[in-house]
């Protein structure tokens, strides 16, 4: 059961707990079991609330056995970034212990997880601080990519893709500042939902940058990602419409060739190409689009950022400025030196943007463009980028994401296919500000045409029989 | 809006200024990242910002 169960999805199997043809504890002993298997090679999770979780699970057992009704997202095991608070866990940042929290409540997007019947099964791995690329952590070590372990799985929600991706949970919840839930779920061959700014409160989530943060979920389908989305946005609606057979007859997407097209590696744009082929065989409209000054929103995004980190780790760099990586202390510290002429010409430069942006759709229904500018870099290669003796990782890795940041819209990144045999990379689908279903309803009709999705990293496919662990750390 | 890219020397007047007891060792770390941005902000002039339009301050400058 193990491996299939697995890699079944979250929907299957809060539909199979449902039904009672297996019950939540089973599930969760399942993935546990894999955690404790796995996990020591790809260190996706910070801290696994084995114990908790497999309370949790016999409290719902015995509800549904007493005729309690199942939620939606019923026995299925989620891992949430270690960004997020969750009641009774410590909450890291992915930074020094110096800096870690322990809260007493869930973060309201948490709340309505376990409401939905979800079960939290740890807190994983991330960037320092959220801020960063790449997961090389020096506090609780790097994440690796299941697909290659001497890679980087993308970050800054590395370890909740790579925990999805080996099938260490059925879904997670990762976090957004310049594009840290669809990097890394592009480059795990998972999926990513950078929802509506705002769709999901962000009560609870330790900030990178207020106004450009965002929860989003981290699942292996498209219908996964929107079950989960919808949970922690709303509540309980159900999922979009299944796709038909031409399922995007008269649907307009625009591909804006220029900046977000140009420089690609080979080996991103040839799955990228391939992809609109599947769409205009889906019956969509593909056009070229313009969207001009694009090129502009990495600096507009960059002195926004800059200046909202340094102002939420203002105190902790005045007095324990060595409990930061050099890295990430260097990234922060730059928002001391922004003049505010600079930032306010990048305030303005972002409304200029986001109207540029919002135009665009005048003429289409959707965006696509790639995920990323190439696949995963390796983890050797990520270090010499963070000490300065290569250029910059989070530059070219955010480069393609973090425009939707500025202006707020929904971007999903769907698997779509492998770099050189063996890396994953991902197609971007943006939609307008509230049109996540729309992104969704492209997505899952793209998902339904392709296969990359069922793909699974080799090294992962071996079902483990190790006893479930106890609740457990690792710092 | 900036002449020139910044220097060390620079930052240490600036951190001075803003009573920001960095050693220089942690100044010399930020630099390049400084410098970085500097430039990204001098790339915002080329673009056409109206300075009556919306995105003027005290316009609607989008929270998204």
């Amino acid at each position: 059961m193990g491996v299939e169960l697995a890699f079944a999805g979250a929907a299957e199997i809060a539909r199979r707990v449902a039904a009672g043809e297996v019950t939540a504890r089973a599930v969760t002993e399942t993935f546990l079991a894999r955690i404790t298997s796995l996990d020591r090679r790809i260190n996706s999770f910070i801290t696994v609330l084995a114990d908790r979780a497999l309370e949790d699970a016999g409290k719902l057992d015995a509800a549904r056995r007493g005729g309690a009704p199942a939620g939606p997202l019923a026995g299925v095991p989620i891992a949430i970034k270690d960004l997020v608070d969750v009641a009774g866990a410590p909450t890291t940042g992915g930074g020094h212990p110096r800096f870690t929290r322990h809260p007493r409540a869930d973060a309201p997007l948490v709340a309505r997880i376990r409401a939905a019947g979800g079960i939290v099964i740890g807190k994983t791995n991330l960037h320092e601080f959220a801020y960063g690329v790449t997961n090389v952590n020096r506090h609780h070590g790097a994440t690796h990519n299941p697909w290659d372990l001497d890679r980087i799985p993308g970050g800054s929600s590395g370890g909740s893709a790579a925990a999805v991706a080996a099938g260490m949970c059925a879904a997670a919840v990762g976090t957004d500042t310049g594009g840290s839930v669809r990097i890394p779920a592009a480059l795990c061959g998972v999926v990513g939902l950078k929802p509506t700014f705002g769709a999901v409160p962000l009560e609870g989530v330790f900030p990178l940058g207020w106004s450009l943060d965002h929860a989003g979920p981290i699942a292996r389908s498209v219908a996964d990602a929107a079950l989960l989305h919808r949970v922690m946005a709303d509540g309980l609606r159900p999922p979009p419409r299944a796709a038909g057979a031409q399922p995007l007859a008269g649907t307009r997407i625009g591909v804006p060739r220029s900046f977000f097209w140009e420089d690609l590696a080979g080996e991103a744009r040839g799955p990228a190409e391939a992809a609109l082929e599947v769409l205009r065989g889906l019956g969509a409209s593909v056009c070229e689009i313009e969207i001009p000054w694009a090129a502009h929103c990495g600096a507009t995004s960059a002195l926004i950022l800059a200046v909202e980190a340094v102002s939420v780790h203002t105190q902790g760099l005045r007095a324990h400025p060595e409990a930061f990586g050099d890295e990430v202390r260097s990234r922060l510290d730059r928002g001391f030196f922004v003049p505010g002429t600079a930032l306010l010409r990048a305030q303005r430069a972002r409304a200029f943007l986001t109207r540029t942006f919002e135009a665009a759709f005048g003429s289409v229904d959707v965006l696509v463009t790639p995920t990323t500018l190439a696949a995963a870099a390796t983890i050797v290669d990520a270090e010499r980028a963070a000490a300065g003796a290569a250029p910059s990782l989070s530059l070219s890795l955010t480069r393609l994401t973090n425009p939707f940041n500025l202006t707020g819209q929904p971007a999903l990144s769907v698997p779509c296919g492998l770099a050189v045999g063996r890396l994953p990379v991902g197609l971007q689908i943006i939609g307008r500000c509230g049109g996540e279903a729309r992104v969704l309803e492209v997505g899952a009709a793209y998902e339904a045409a392709t296969e990359w999705h069922r793909l699974h990293p080799p090294a992962t496919a071996a079902a483990p029989a190790s006893p479930v662990a106890g609740e457990s750390a690792r710092e | 809006m900036f002449e020139r890219e910044p220097t060390i020397e620079d930052l240490v007047g600036i951190a001075r200024a803003l009573a920001l007891e960095f050693p220089r060792a942690r100044l010399e770390a930020a630099l390049p990242e400084v410098r970085r941005l500097w430039a990204q902000a001098e790339q915002l002039r080329a673009l056409p910002l109206d300075e009556t339009g919306p995105e003027a301050p005290g316009g609607a400058v989008s929270g998204a």
